[in-house]
């Protein structure tokens, strides 16, 4: 969205609050106070009907002509009883009615100090129901778009299948037991991290100085083969003085040179086999400084090879790479853990080409570590054509609003949903997603009846 | 006057849809007819999730009303004469089955083919 | 004449504040997984919003979960109704998700690209739901729940004999001539007649046992069912094949015109009535996709 109309729809001096996702919105939630309507007697009914129409317009469908939502809008509110079966079984009903008045009521405690007060079922919450079985505002609900109005783009522009089929409407009403599906790559991108212009990721590297030592995906795609050939030829020239102690016929020199070096590798693999033992808490941040690690570290191997190459060089680059996770804002104990875990998996990644030693080396559990860090890599890979920032990762200021209503059932690997029935009402609890409670909300119901 | 059994155009522009009536011959094409005894839709139709390209078109048709109208002498225009007789109501009107072929030239004439090799 | 400097709104700054302070707790998922929902003024647990304390974010199920009911219904061949019970899953949601899950597996076997990442870093903002398979899981939903009726709203007055048993059954009928009654509307009416078996002292083993058996049967007749009408379909069709199309004749009777010969379910386009289908208000696009 251009950023002026961004700022329309996400005021700040009057906020309103509105189907997304924006930073902005999530300000305004949060600072959103009661607003209070019919405490005082400042209001007419009027204009208290109209205040909290005018709150909950702007949130429920706020792209949907009024014209479009007054017709859509039913009087009808749909409610569920949860029917216990063995209530069921042990009653057949007549128990509600037998001996009224005859001394088996209820006693009504009139007198107690303090009546509680029985739970309602809050039918009122359920004002815009209709809206929610629009096809785009449902897209929206299912967390496949980051607002409603983005769903509605997708579904204009042939992103949203219902039934298998391209559907284009976005005010289709969905029946009970319709499939909607959308595109993943569509899902990924309005879900996912921006991708700045150019390649670079500016931003990131703002909010997350760590990222900062990641490659341009651009570039990184034009090194792959190259630093991949190189890796290979690595894990030969490491091959090469691992087995001198053995085969003395070797010269001597490559040895003395690379000593320090495999000395460091050695103890930093040392570490991570103690670390990769609780390695269960790696999380997402961590695992993508382990990528940016892994980029850096692969030229380095290959350098570490070259029969050119000073061990001192080497040492420093590495000691300067594992100082600058440390720089992270990330907890001195969380960069332990990437530091040593990083040539380790640099050299895994060298064995992809068969290297006899460094497979060795690991043990079951690391070997099991090891692979699942690779699929992740190819689940997730860094792909520069995508319209999102590759590897995916959840856009900003996404989890607050992340539910999913009970009315949708969702498959996310293939960005799917059933709408399994209408929004309902229950005991103590409605599942229309609406911001303000059930006295704004009832007010707005009256306003729509239209006795006014 | 003579009864037909023939096609009433109904439907929108460029979305044609027909009933199928019984109605004396020189009245209006959409004017009342006598009874209304089907529909006959044109426009032909895949069905929802078959991609093999197999197309069909939906007839409602009361057979029995069709039969007695025949009986009494009512006379099916070309295009429901070809319906009706796919449901074995009417014999179907004779017509050459076989492929059709290019008449055989007289023997001096050269062919058209070795003409424009040459 | 020096370029004006453009100055932030006081209500953009305290925006900006907000960002770098409080709402820097909202800009990535919690490191160790769970929602993370606004905590603003006393708020409860899974309430996305501070102000409607009647709207809970429900627990979604997670992968495992979503398998061990596709396995349930797939591999062991368990009717729907009696994974419902078993691991208190709506009974919708029991098919939706062997219905996804399908649709996954298909994707897997023609090597589409699924969106894991993503799956991951939602399952990972909700609060999910897991089972453990062999033992009593807690349920995920209710799962016997009644539509509330439009007819069962009313209030009636209703007089009847002290000394009479009025049921469930009888109210039904006071509300309307031809409504069921709850035991025979809720989704499970099985579970109604287990619970009663076992009232009547009959074994766990032998009751579940025979609560299967019904839920296998109600499946089966409901399918029969289904057999039935697409049979009575396929037989009221004469298909006649042409090279190029399929002509497909279906019987109807032209004589139900009612008494004006008005009737709405007449065969053919009305004659001397309008035809509302352009009228302002009217739905133009698709109500159900088949």
């Amino acid at each position: 969205m251009p950023r002026a109309a961004q700022r329309r729809l996400h005021v700040l001096r009057r906020p309103k609050l509105r189907q997304s996702w924006s930073k902005y919105n999530l300000y305004n939630l949060w600072r959103q106070r009661d607003p209070k309507i019919g405490f005082t007697d400042h209001e007419t009914f009027f204009q208290q009907k109209w205040r909290a129409k005018g709150l909950l317009r702007a949130y429920h469908g706020e792209h949907i002509k009024e014209r479009d939502w007054e017709r859509m809008f039913s009087r009808r509110l749909l409610s569920v009883a949860n029917m216990n079966p063995q209530y069921m079984a042990q009653n057949d009903g007549s128990e509600m009615a037998a001996g009224r008045g005859s001394g088996r009521d209820i006693v009504s405690k009139w007198k107690d100090d303090r009546v509680d007060p029985k739970p309602i079922t809050p039918y009122m919450n359920m004002a815009f129901a209709p809206m929610e079985r629009r096809l785009d505002i449902a897209v929206f609900r299912a967390m496949f778009a980051s607002s409603a109005r983005q769903a509605r783009h997708f579904v204009v522009h042939g992103k949203v299948k219902v039934n298998g089929k391209v559907m284009h409407f976005p005010a289709y009403k969905l029946n009970p037991g319709d499939m909607f599906q959308v595109d993943p790559d569509a899902v990924m991108f309005a879900t996912g991290q921006p991708k700045k212009k150019g390649g670079s990721n500016a931003r990131q590297a703002v909010t997350n100085p760590q990222a900062n030592a990641e490659a341009e995906p651009a570039a990184e795609e034009a090194e792959g083969a190259e630093a991949e050939a190189e890796a290979a030829k690595a894990a030969e020239a490491s091959e090469v003085p691992e087995q001198d102690p053995e085969t003395t016929d070797k010269p001597e020199a490559p040895k003395a040179d690379m000593k320090p070096t495999r000395q460091a590798i050695q103890k930093l693999t040392k570490q991570a086999k103690s670390i990769l033992a609780r390695d269960r808490d790696v999380s997402t941040s961590q695992k993508q400084n382990l990528r940016s690690f892994l980029k850096r570290a692969k030229p380095l191997l290959s350098k570490a090879g070259r029969p050119t190459a000073t061990p001192t060089d080497i040492l420093d680059e590495l000691n300067s790479m594992v100082k600058e996770l440390n720089l992270s804002d990330a907890p001195a104990e969380a960069a332990a853990t990437e530091a040593p875990s990083t040539p380790e998996q640099a050299v895994a990644a060298a064995a992809r080409q068969e290297p006899p030693r460094s497979i060795e080396d690991l043990n079951a559990d690391e070997l099991k570590a090891l692979q699942r860090l690779i699929k992740e890599e190819e689940e997730n890979p860094a792909d520069p054509t995508k319209p999102y920032h590759t590897p995916w990762k959840p856009r900003d200021y996404m989890s607050p609003f992340a539910f999913i209503p009970r009315y949708l059932e969702v498959n996310q690997n293939v960005c799917s949903a059933v709408y399994l029935r209408h929004p309902v009402a229950r005991v103590n609890s409605a599942e229309v997603p609406t911001p303000f409670g059930y006295q704004v909300n009832q007010l707005a119901f009256n306003w729509y009846l239209r006795r006014r | 006057m003579t009864i037909k059994i023939r096609l009433a155009r109904f439907g929108r522009r460029n979305a044609p849809f027909y009933n199928i009536v019984v109605a004396h011959a020189r009245t209006a094409r959409n004017s009342k007819p006598l009874e209304v005894i089907g529909t006959y839709d044109p426009i032909p139709k895949a069905d929802p999730y078959d991609d093999s390209g197999r197309l069909h078109k939906d007839i409602k048709l009361d057979t029995l009303r069709a039969k007695y109208w025949i009986g009494v002498g009512a006379q099916p225009t070309d295009t429901m004469w070809r319906l009706l007789s796919m449901v074995g109501i009417m014999e179907p009107k004779y017509r050459n089955q076989q492929p059709r072929t290019a008449p055989q030239l007289p023997a001096d004439i050269k062919k058209p083919e070795a003409s424009s090799s040459a | 004449m020096p370029p004006r400097i453009p100055t932030k709104s006081s209500a953009s700054s305290a925006s900006a504040l907000w960002t770098r302070t409080i709402g820097a707790n909202y800009r990535q998922p919690k490191p160790e997984g769970g929602p993370n929902y606004l905590q603003a003024f006393g708020a409860g647990p899974n309430k996305p919003f501070p102000l409607n304390p009647q709207f809970r974010s429900e627990r979604v199920l997670d992968e495992q979960a979503r398998e061990l009911i596709w396995e349930k219904v797939m591999r062991r061949g368990e009717t729907l109704k009696a994974v419902s019970a078993e691991l208190g899953v709506d009974l919708t949601r029991v098919a939706a998700v062997v219905r996804l899950k399908e649709v996954e597996k298909d994707w897997i076997s023609k090597g589409k690209k699924l969106a894991t990442p993503y799956s991951k870093a939602v399952l990972g903002m909700l609060p999910t739901k897991s089972f453990r398979p062999g033992v009593q899981n807690q349920p995920l939903e209710p799962i016997n729940e009644l539509h509330i009726h439009t007819a069962t709203q009313k209030q009636l007055f209703w007089p009847t004999a002290e000394s009479r048993q009025f049921t469930r059954e009888d109210a039904a009928k006071a509300f309307h001539a031809k409504m069921l009654s709850a035991d025979k509307r809720v989704p499970h009416p099985e579970l109604i007649q287990m619970e009663k078996d076992l009232l009547k002292g009959m074994s766990p083993d032998e009751a579940r046992a025979r609560f299967i058996k019904a839920a296998e049967q109600s499946e089966r007749k409901a399918a029969e069912k289904q057999q039935r009408k697409a049979m009575a379909e396929e037989q009221a069709t004469k298909k006649v094949n042409t090279p190029r199309f399929e002509f497909r004749f279906k019987e109807v009777d032209s004589e139900l015109v009612g008494k004006d010969g008005r009737a709405p379910n007449v065969v053919g386009w009305k004659y001397g009535m309008p035809h509302y289908d352009r009228k302002k208000g009217l739905v133009k696009i698709p109500t159900s996709v088949p």
